[in-house]
């Protein structure tokens, strides 16, 4: 079960560190935070090492939320204090460098947003009516927020279907949290999940075949997956973890998930399972925290964040746990990644 | 598993069998009893591996050398740690770390040592060194107070100086409430192997102190109607328009009265909203929720609670979070259930007042937060069934039966099903994520939802399917009680309602394990099918 005997960890087949020629190959780009400055600030690298920083803004936070389907701005969460009182912003940043566009004015709460495929119009949480429902709205300067819910206990982490048709959300209306789909104009609801503990992060396959969620049904924190119609619902894991996971990362041919469990003494490691089903292999050791992973474009690596070497960084590997390397070295850490394909 | 049995019985057998030589198996549990008695709640594994099993003799040995009633070394003690051997964690700058089942602090632990004639260093982690420098204090300060040693209530003054404790009011609580009502009340505690580790047999005995001011029903909290008021002046305004959305768990590293009389001095600089006493019985409300409390010195950083909220790194977590307290401390192995039920209703209703997300992210430990300096309320703290209980506080006590049991409360909930009955997820919109079925057939062949009832009493039924066009019209679901007696039949129409609860009726239930049972016994249609019931 498990890390096959010399396939995964430090030790994995094949060598490690990637070379140079294998790491410039790899596609895409990777936005993450860094705290190398007093603020957390957005920066870029690509995955042969070469760094650009995206924002700068002292005296306020920036988190780097979803990538425009087009790959030409990335959505930021920008937080700030005023005057005692905490602000969030969504912020479309070009990649080019070029002023970031508020969407809207700060307010406490603008936050998970996603974008419909054609990148026309995205879905996030606002408090801009209530405690926190979920709204439409447009990729623009002063855009109206369009309600899609009205739920006075909230509904959380919208995620639209990559089709755009559907968003699949969190909504607490029964006293915990349940994952929920609706069409993109927010009739139509339906509940997927009913169970009195919490089912959470819900996110599509990226071919709409699948939606996993997060629960604790089982007494600790378990992902499952489950038909976006409700049916044929199942562990992610089997019998292969004992702990809580976190974090979850479908690939991009729709076939695997990433994921983390986590270890006594804040120690962590990676896995990946086969949709179609399987023992999960695990791709790191658990020896340190190996946290957050994301797929490259062409599934064939993982970016992760790992506690080694004293820092929290962004470590590279295969897709089968080999070449684990280290691709950030600035002090402070570096965690947070999102890979995609810039224009 | 430990046991904590009625004082009585459990100090009668004990008593016996130390008179009567070797025990039989069956005769304490011939003795034991659901103790209602929330003193004597979960005081088990008193002592750590590696330290001797037994507290007795230990307590014993220490009162006969400084000439200090055992049983009030106990009781103190008990009141002190619930006779666990505590490591010195830091709660509250200013406040010394306590050490031992003891509690030892600061220059206290320094001179009991020294009159003990034990180093520092054997006092914090020795068993009986703790012990006995305890004993040395109260001993000490009995001869300061001029006790008299042969009359248990003249102590009272000397539990009062040894408990630290300043303020007034918290002093007569610690003395008339904690100490000598355990004494009244007797406790005994029992390892893993059901030996017997520390005791106070109960005893009638008053206290010669000023007694604790009555608190009328005015006197409850402005926000949580079951707490005390006992308001602190450390608290501030909470940002205008701030989103009250987390609750920290937090312990104390003090007993509750210590705990809450720290948390109103003007002096200490901190806070709490709410402090929870060890056994349950008490909440003392500080801090109003809608006030920001003192209580984490600590701004928020996402990467510590699994990224969530990651727009409020960088803001103070009093700024939108609500602090409770627990009498105890994070290195104990384990929690009273008392305290776990009364924190539990107590986080149920903040929750909801505040709609503060009931789950792991929203409901968080200090030590998550404070990863650097703090560890509370510690690894042995039940998260799962802590968050569990708050959910089931906050949907009025139902009792839900899933066909997975892996899902259920084994203590109140089980399916059970014979395997002609089939385990799908072929349908949506089922209870739990999997259903059962069933073709239907003249055979006496249920699929059982069992659920456990403490008492007697009337509850609604109400049954979750999957609706179909190819299920019985008419399947008969049947509700018996604990004694197996038929309450009722209900057919129901299962190719419609489904994916919602559907009311069956009120039944009057009796107490112990009443059933609701699926039948095939029907003529329409193809399946019947078991997915689950509520209670309520």
């Amino acid at each position: 079960m498990g890390c096959r005997a010399g396939t995964c960890g430090r030790a994995a087949s094949g060598p490690g560190p990637l070379s140079e020629g294998e790491r410039r190959a790899i596609p895409g780009v990777i936005a993450f935070i860094s705290e190398r400055a007093d603020q957390k600030d957005v920066w870029l690298v690509k995955p042969s090492g070469e760094e650009t920083q995206l924002t700068k803004s002292p005296g306020e936070d920036d988190f780097p939320a979803a990538p425009s389907p087009d790959g030409k701005a990335l959505l930021v969460i920008a937080a700030r204090m005023v005057n005692g009182f905490h602000l969030e912003q969504l912020r479309l940043q070009p990649l080019d460098g070029g002023a970031p566009v508020a969407l809207h004015a700060p307010r406490a709460r603008a936050r998970n947003p996603s974008w419909s495929p054609d990148g026309r119009w995205l879905v996030a949480e606002s408090d801009a009516r209530s405690f926190s429902d979920l709204v439409r709205l447009e990729p623009k300067a002063g855009t109206e927020e369009r309600p899609l819910t009205q739920v006075k206990e909230g509904c959380f982490e919208p995620a639209v279907s990559p089709d755009g048709r559907e968003v699949a959300f969190v909504s607490s209306r029964e006293g915990d949290p349940e994952i929920y789909v609706m069409k993109a104009d927010g009739t139509d609801e339906r509940r997927i999940t009913a169970f009195h503990q919490e089912d959470r992060e819900p996110r599509w396959s990226p071919d709409g075949q699948w939606l996993s969620f997060i629960s604790n049904r089982e007494g600790r924190e378990r992902y499952y997956l489950v038909r976006p119609d409700g049916t044929s619902l199942r562990a992610v894991s089997g019998e292969a973890t004992k702990l809580d996971e976190r974090e979850l990362a479908w690939s991009p041919d729709s076939k695997k998930v990433a994921f983390v469990e986590r270890l006594p003494e804040a120690k962590s490691r990676l896995w990946v399972a086969a949709v179609e089903g399987g023992a999960p292999v695990a791709l790191t050791d658990g020896l340190s925290r190996d946290d957050a992973p994301a797929w490259s474009p062409d599934g064939k690596h993982l970016v992760f964040v790992a506690e080694r070497q004293g820092d929290v960084d962004l470590w590279l590997m295969r897709a089968d746990g080999s070449g684990q390397t280290r691709l950030t070295t600035a002090k402070g850490p570096d965690w947070l990644p999102r890979w995609f394909v810039p224009r | 598993m430990n046991s904590m049995r009625n004082p009585f019985a459990a100090a009668a057998a004990a008593l016996a069998l130390a008179a009567c030589g070797p025990q039989t198996p069956d005769s304490p549990e011939a003795a034991q009893a659901p103790s209602s008695n929330a003193v004597a709640d979960a005081a088990r594994d008193a002592v750590r591996p590696g330290a001797p099993g037994e507290l007795d003799p230990l307590f014993e040995q220490a009162a006969r050398e400084f000439n200090v009633p055992a049983s009030l070394l106990k009781a103190v003690s008990f009141t002190e740690t619930r006779w666990q051997m505590w490591q010195g964690l830091t709660e509250f700058e200013g406040l010394a770390p306590a050490y031992g089942v003891m509690a030892l602090r600061g220059e206290r632990l320094a001179r009991g040592a020294a009159l003990a004639g034990v180093s520092e260093a054997q006092a914090r982690t020795d068993v009986l060194a703790n012990i006995r420098a305890g004993a040395a204090l109260l001993s000490d300060d009995a001869e300061a107070l001029k006790v008299d040693r042969a009359s248990l209530g003249d102590w009272a003054p000397a539990v009062a100086r040894f408990s630290g404790i300043t303020h007034t009011d918290a002093q007569a609580e610690y003395v008339h409430n904690d100490v000598f009502a355990t004494l009244r009340k007797g406790v005994v505690a029992e390892s893993a192997q059901g030996t017997v580790t520390a005791s106070i047999m109960p005893i009638e005995v008053q206290a010669k102190f000023a007694m604790p001011l009555l608190r009328a029903l005015a006197e409850s909290g402005p926000d949580y109607a079951a707490a005390v008021w006992r308001p602190s002046g450390n608290y501030g305004e909470r940002p205008a328009g701030t989103d009250i959305s987390m609750i920290i768990i937090h312990t104390c590293e003090s007993s509750y009265a210590s705990c809450w009389s720290w948390l109103v001095n003007p002096d200490s600089g901190v806070s709490a909203h709410y402090v929870v006493k060890e056994d349950g019985s008490e909440i003392s409300q500080l801090v109003s929720e809608e006030k920001r409390g003192w209580h984490i010195g600590a701004t928020y950083d996402c990467k510590l609670n699994n990224s969530v909220d990651c727009g409020l790194t960088g803001t103070s977590v009093n700024h939108f979070s609500v602090g409770i307290e627990h009498g105890g401390s994070a290195s104990q192995t384990s929690f009273p259930a008392g305290q776990i039920e009364a924190s539990a209703k107590l986080s149920c209703d903040i929750s909801r007042d505040r709609t503060i997300l009931r789950d792991s992210y929203h409901i968080v430990a200090h030590g998550k937060l404070q990863p650097a300096t703090r560890t509370d309320p510690g690894p042995n703290w039940p998260w799962s069934s802590y968050l569990s209980k708050v959910q089931s506080y906050c949907s009025s006590g139902d009792i839900i039966v899933d066909t997975n049991n892996a899902n259920n409360d084994a203590a109140v909930a089980k399916f059970s099903a014979s395997a002609n009955w089939t385990k799908t997820s072929s349908t949506s919109g089922s209870y739990g994520g999997d259903y059962y079925y069933a073709s239907i057939q003249g055979v006496t062949d249920t699929a059982t939802f069992s659920f456990y009832l403490p008492a007697a009493a009337t509850k609604s039924i109400e049954a979750w399917w999957t609706a179909g066009t190819n299920r019985s019209a008419s399947t008969p679901i049947v509700i018996f009680n604990a004694a197996g007696t038929k309450l009722g039949t209900v057919n129901v129409n299962q190719q419609a309602g489904g994916s919602q609860w559907n009311t069956l009726g009120s039944f009057g239930f009796s107490a112990g394990w009443n059933t609701v049972q699926v039948s095939r016994w029907t003529s329409s249609g193809t399946v019947v099918i078991a997915d689950a019931i509520r209670v309520r």
